[in-house]
C-alpha cells in the first residue's frame, strides 16, 4: 500500500486529504507542520507528500527545500494552498514541488493528481 | 453529524480563542512581527476550512478577515484599535454561524446580510484601491443587492456577462479550465511605461471582457484625466501559465481566479462544491468529471515537470528537485507500459545531475510527450464512450466504477469507505492528551455511581445471610469480598473524578477580552491580573462559575474601580489593578477577586437595606461591617448610584450567591473603604459524592449533607427550656435554638427519647447560623449520589435531591437551608 503524507496546520484540512486518499486504498499519515513532517519522513520515505504552504515553524517551501536535498527524498510532492495568487505556484516548483492545487481540493482531481504521479491507472 | 463538520467547528473554537488571545497580545506590542504573522495563519486556516464546506456567510466574513490580515503583515497597514475591534467583531460573528450549524447543520438566510455588513467594515479598513480587487463575491455594487445573498458557491459576477454568451461559452470549455481575470492598474499606470488596454486586448485565450470604475470617480474639479481609476474583468481560456507570462511585469495588479465552467450557467451558485455533502452521483457524471479531471491532471502534471526543469536557478536542492521530477516522469512512462523510454530516461537523468543542467531531461520529455499523451487520449475515448451511450450506464459503468465514485460520496458516509473518525496519530500533533465527548464520561460517572450502590448492598446480603440464614461462613466471606470490591469502586470513583477534573483557565481565558471591552466602554484604566489558572476542579463546578465571575467582574469594574481623574485624585495609580486568583485549600477551590477600587462603605450598604426593609431598625444597630458588606448578596439591594447598562439594576449579586450555593459553594466579601474589595469564593472540589449523615425520624430514614453538620449530642428533655414559643437549650455556654424535624416536615408523631430521656439533637448550620435539630436517632455517615428531584417533585424544595441506597430503598435529602 502506498504511504502519503499530509502536511497541514488545519486540522480539519487533514481530517479532509485523509478521507479522500483513504478511500481510495492509500495509507495516509499526518504532520501539522514542516518540522515534524520532516521528521516523519525522515523515519521512512513517503511514496507522496500533500503539503500546505502557511504552516507554523517551517512552512511548506522550507519543509519541500530541506525534503529535497535529502538523499533518500527524492519522492512526488503536491503542494496545496488556497492563495490563489500569481506567482505561489513558481516558488512551489522552485522550492521542490511536482504539482500545485488550490484549496478546497476537489476530491476527484486530488485523486487524479495523486494517481498519476504514483504511476497508476484509473481503477 | 458529519465528523468533518465536528471537526471544523472544533478547530474553528480553538482558532478563535487563538485570535482573540494574539490580538490581546498585539495590544501590547503592535509590532510583533511574530504575533502578526501567527494571527494571519489563525485567520488564514479558518478560512481554508471554511471552504471545504457550503458557508458562504461564513467564507465571506473570513476572507475579508484574511486580506486586512495579509495587509497588516506586509506591512501596508498598520495594527490599530479599530482593527482590533472589528476583527473581534468578526469572531464573535463568526463563532455565532458556528453554534447554528452545529444546532441545524446550516446558516440562516437571514445572516446573509449581516456577513456582507461584517465582511464589508472589514474591508473598510483597507486602503480603497483594494477593497474591490480583492473579492467578487464583496462587491461594493452587489453586496446589498439580492444576488450577492445568494452569491454563495457560485461566481456572481459572472452574470454580468449576457446568458447567451454564457451559455455559448460553456458548449465550447465546459471542460477546461477558465480564469476570471481582474486587472486594476495603478493610478499611475499611464506614467509607468503601462497600456492597460492594450495588455487587455492582447491577453491570451479572451473570452470576454468588461471594463468599470474602480472607485467612484471624485469631483469633476478635482479629476486628473492623467490617473487611471478603471478596473478590467476579464474572462480567459489560456492556461494559468500563459496569463502568468503575459501579466508578468504587473502580478500586483491582478488577481486571477480559477472558474468552474458550471457557474457559466449557475453564477449564483447551484454547483456545490464537493464536501458539502451532494455529490453527485449518477455514474455518467462521475465517469466523465473522473476521466476530465484526470486528463487535466495529465496535461497538468506534465506542464509542471517542463516548468520545473526550465527553472534557471540551481539551489543547493537543485539535484532532489530533478529527481523528483524524474521519479514522476517515471511512473508515468510506467502508467503508458513504455520500457522504452523509461531507460532513456534513467540515462538522461544521470546525465543531468552529472551537468547540473535539466536540459537532458527536457528533450526527454519533448521526445515522449507524445507517446505520454495516450493515456490522456485513452481517457477521453473513455469519457466519449460513455456520453454516447448512456444507455448502458445502468449496468455498464456504474458496475465498473463503484470504489472511484464513491470515494467522492461525502454526504453518506455510512456505506461508503471514507473515514473521518480521529485516529491515535491525530493525538501526537498536540498535547499528549484525549478530547473525550462529555456525554461518555457522564456515562462513566453514572455507572460508577451504580456500581456503588449496588455495592452498598453486599453488607445487606452479609447480614442477611446470618441472621435468616444462619452461615456465618459465607456472611464472613462476603464481607471479606465487598471490603475488595469497596476498595477497587473508590480508586475507580477517584480516578474518574479526575478525568473530569479540567483547570480554571477554561473560564479564566475569557477575562482579558471581557475586561477590556467593559473597561474601554466604562473610560475605566484596568490592569488584569490572573493567578492560579491551573488550579483544578469538577467539570460541573468550573461551569457553575463562570457566570457569577463575570457577574463579579463586572460589578467590580463598573462600581469598584474608579474612572482615572478620580484615582489620580486620591493619589492612587491610574490603571486600577483587577486580580482574578484561583487556588486549591484542602478539599475546596478557592477563587477570590480583588480590585483596588473605592471599596464597599458598609455605612451606605446599612442604611440601603434597611430603607428597603431587608433589615430592622434592631439589626441595623446590631450589625457590623464585616455583616454589612455582606448585605450585598441580599435580593434587591443595589448601591450603584447611577444605572448603568452593564451591571443592571441591583439583581447581580444575589444572584452570584444563589448560582454559587447551588453548587454547595459559599461566597464572602471583605472591603476597606478606598482601598478595595475582595470577594472569596469557595467550592467543593467536586460534587459527585455527597457526604450525608443518616438520621432517623418517626421510623423513616433521612440524609443531612455533611458540609451542614456541626455536631450530634445527646439533651435531656429536662435540659430544654421554651423561651416564647420556641425551644431552646444551652450548650456549652451558648443558647441554641431546638426545632424538631417531625414538626419542620408535618409529622405528627413526637420525637423519641432514649432510655434515659435524653432526645438527639443534630446541631446543623446554615445561612450564617447555627440551630439544633431534634431527631429520633443518629446513623452512620455515607457517601451518595445525589439526583436531583426532577418534574413534579422539583418543587419539593425542602428536599434537596434523592439517593439510591445499597438496600435499594430511596433516600431523600433533605435542604438544609429551605427547612430552617
Amino acid at each position: 500500500m502506498k504511504r502519503i503524507l499530509v502536511i497541514d496546520d488545519a486540522a480539519t484540512v487533514r481530517m479532509y486529504h485523509r478521507g479522500i486518499l483513504e478511500s481510495a486504498g492509500y495509507s495516509v499519515e499526518e504532520a501539522w507542520n514542516g518540522i515534524e513532517a520532516l521528521e516523519k519522513a525522515l523515519q521512512a520515505p513517503f511514496d507522496l507528500y500533500v503539503v500546505d504552504i502557511n504552516m507554523p515553524k517551517l512552512d511548506g517551501y522550507g519543509f519541500l527545500r530541506e525534503l529535497r536535498q535529502q538523499e533518500t527524498q527524492q519522492l512526488p510532492a503536491i503542494m496545496v494552498s488556497t492563495e490563489a495568487a500569481l506567482g505561489d505556484e513558481q516558488a512551489a516548483y522552485r522550492a521542490g514541488a511536482n504539482g500545485y492545487l488550490i484549496k478546497p481540493v476537489k476530491p476527484l482531481r486530488l485523486l487524479a493528481f495523486v494517481r498519476l504521479m504514483l504511476g497508476e491507472a484509473r481503477p | 453529524m458529519n465528523p468533518l463538520l465536528e471537526q471544523f467547528l472544533s478547530e474553528s473554537r480553538e482558532c478563535t480563542q487563538g485570535i482573540s488571545e494574539k490580538l490581546m497580545q498585539l495590544e501590547k506590542a503592535p509590532n510583533d512581527q511574530d504575533v502578526i504573522k501567527e494571527l494571519f495563519r489563525l485567520v488564514h486556516t479558518l478560512k481554508g476550512n471554511s471552504g471545504l464546506f457550503t458557508y458562504p456567510e461564513m467564507t465571506r466574513v473570513l476572507h475579508a478577515g484574511e486580506d486586512l490580515l495579509g495587509m497588516v503583515r506586509n506591512g501596508g497597514l498598520a495594527y490599530s484599535q479599530q482593527l482590533a475591534d472589528r476583527l473581534l467583531d468578526a469572531m464573535d460573528f463568526f463563532i455565532v454561524l458556528c453554534n447554528e450549524v452545529e444546532k441545524t447543520e446550516k446558516i440562516d438566510a437571514s445572516r446573509s446580510q449581516e456577513s456582507a455588513q461584517v465582511a464589508e467594515a472589514l474591508r473598510a479598513l483597507m486602503p480603497v484601491a483594494h477593497q474591490e480587487t480583492a473579492d467578487s463575491s464583496s462587491h461594493q455594487s452587489s453586496a446589498s443587492s439580492s444576488a450577492a445573498q445568494k452569491a454563495s458557491q457560485g461566481f456572481p459576477a459572472l452574470a454580468r456577462i449576457a446568458e447567451a454568451t454564457r451559455l455559448e461559452i460553456f458548449g465550447r470549455y465546459a471542460n477546461d479550465c477558465l480564469h476570471w481575470i481582474a486587472y486594476t492598474p495603478t493610478r499611475e499606470c499611464f506614467f509607468q511605461g503601462d497600456d492597460p488596454l492594450y495588455s487587455v486586448r492582447q491577453t491570451p485565450g479572451l473570452l470576454w471582457g468588461s471594463v468599470k470604475l474602480a472607485q467612484p470617480l471624485p469631483p469633476i474639479a478635482e479629476l486628473d484625466t492623467y490617473s487611471c481609476l478603471l478596473q478590467f474583468q476579464l474572462l480567459s481560456s489560456a492556461p494559468r501559465e500563459e496569463l502568468y507570462e503575459h501579466f508578468r511585469y504587473i502580478p500586483d495588479q491582478v488577481v486571477l481566479s480559477l472558474l468552474n465552467p458550471q457557474w457559466l450557467v449557475h453564477p449564483e451558485g447551484g454547483l456545490l462544491p464537493p464536501a458539502a455533502g451532494e455529490a453527485k452521483d449518477e455514474s455518467v457524471e462521475t465517469i466523465s468529471g473522473d476521466a476530465a479531471e484526470e486528463a487535466a491532471a495529465f496535461s497538468a502534471i506534465l506542464t509542471a515537470q517542463q516548468q520545473i526543469l526550465q527553472l534557471d536557478d540551481h539551489p543547493a536542492w537543485q539535484a532532489g528537485r530533478i529527481k523528483a521530477v524524474a521519479a514522476v516522469l517515471a511512473n508515468f512512462a510506467r502508467l503508458v507500459g513504455d520500457t522504452v523510454a523509461a531507460s532513456k530516461l534513467e540515462a538522461a537523468l544521470s546525465e543531468s545531475l552529472a551537468s547540473r543542467e535539466s536540459w537532458s531531461l527536457l528533450t526527454w520529455l519533448q521526445e515522449h510527450q507524445q507517446a505520454l499523451m495516450a493515456v490522456h487520449a485513452s481517457s477521453e475515448t473513455a469519457l466519449q464512450r460513455s456520453v454516447q451511450s448512456p444507455s448502458n450506464t445502468d449496468h455498464g459503468a456504474t458496475a465498473r466504477i463503484p470504489d472511484s465514485s464513491s470515494g467522492v460520496n461525502y454526504g453518506r458516509r455510512a456505506d461508503d469507505g471514507i473515514k473521518f473518525g480521529r485516529r491515535a496519530e491525530d493525538n501526537l500533533t498536540g498535547p499528549r492528551s484525549l478530547k473525550v465527548d462529555q456525554g461518555k464520561v457522564d456515562r462513566l460517572m453514572n455507572l460508577i455511581g451504580e456500581l456503588v450502590v449496588s455495592k452498598n448492598a453486599l453488607p445487606y446480603l452479609a447480614q442477611r445471610a446470618e441472621a435468616q440464614y444462619g452461615v456465618r461462613e459465607l456472611s464472613r466471606e462476603i464481607k471479606g469480598q465487598y471490603s475488595i470490591i469497596n476498595r477497587i469502586a473508590d480508586e475507580m470513583q477517584d480516578a474518574i473524578m479526575q478525568v473530569r477534573m479540567m483547570t480554571v483557565s477554561f473560564i479564566f481565558q475569557r477575562f482579558p477580552r471581557l475586561v477590556r471591552d467593559i473597561s474601554r466602554k466604562l473610560g475605566k484604566e484596568v490592569q488584569l491580573v490572573l493567578e492560579g489558572e491551573q488550579t483544578e476542579a469538577d467539570k460541573n463546578i468550573i461551569e457553575s462559575l463562570a457566570d457569577p465571575l463575570i457577574h463579579i467582574v463586572r460589578n467590580s469594574l463598573d462600581h469598584g474601580l474608579e474612572t482615572p481623574d478620580i484615582r489620580r485624585a486620591q493619589g492612587k495609580p491610574e490603571a486600577g489593578t483587577l486580580t482574578i486568583r484561583a487556588a486549591q485549600e484542602a478539599d475546596r477551590v478557592v477563587i477570590s477577586i480583588l480590585d483596588d477600587g473605592k471599596g464597599i462603605d458598609p455605612e451606605v450598604i446599612k442604611r440601603k437595606a434597611y430603607e428597603k426593609g431587608l433589615i430592622d431598625e434592631a439589626a441595623l444597630e446590631r450589625m457590623d461591617d464585616r455583616e454589612a458588606v455582606n448585605l450585598i448578596f441580599a435580593a434587591g439591594l443595589s448601591t450603584a448610584e447611577v444605572v448603568s447598562d452593564l451591571s443592571g439594576r441591583g439583581v447581580g449579586m444575589d444572584v452570584v450567591r444563589s448560582a454559587v450555593e447551588k453548587v454547595n459553594g459559599t461566597v464572602l466579601v471583605t472591603s476597606e473603604v478606598g482601598k478595595g474589595t475582595e470577594i472569596r469564593i469557595s467550592l467543593p472540589l467536586s460534587m459527585a459524592v455527597t457526604q450525608v449523615m443518616l438520621i432517623e425520624s418517626d421510623h423513616q430514614q433521612f440524609g443531612v449533607p455533611m458540609d451542614h453538620v456541626v455536631e450530634t449530642v445527646r439533651v435531656p428533655r429536662s435540659a430544654t427550656r421554651a423561651i416564647k414559643q420556641s425551644l431552646t437549650t444551652v450548650l456549652r455556654g451558648r443558647v441554641v435554638a431546638l426545632k424538631t424535624l417531625n414538626h419542620l416536615l408535618g409529622i405528627t408523631a413526637q420525637p423519641r427519647a432514649n432510655a434515659d430521656d435524653e432526645l438527639a439533637v443534630l446541631l446543623v448550620q446554615a445561612g450564617g447560623g447555627e440551630l439544633g435539630l431534634i431527631v429520633d436517632g443518629f446513623r452512620e455517615t455515607i457517601g451518595v449520589i445525589q439526583k436531583p428531584l426532577e418534574g413534579f417533585l422539583s418543587s419539593l424544595t425542602v428536599y434537596s435531591g434523592s439517593a439510591l441506597m445499597g438496600d435499594g430503598s430511596v433516600l431523600m435529602i433533605l435542604n438544609m437551608r429551605e427547612i430552617l
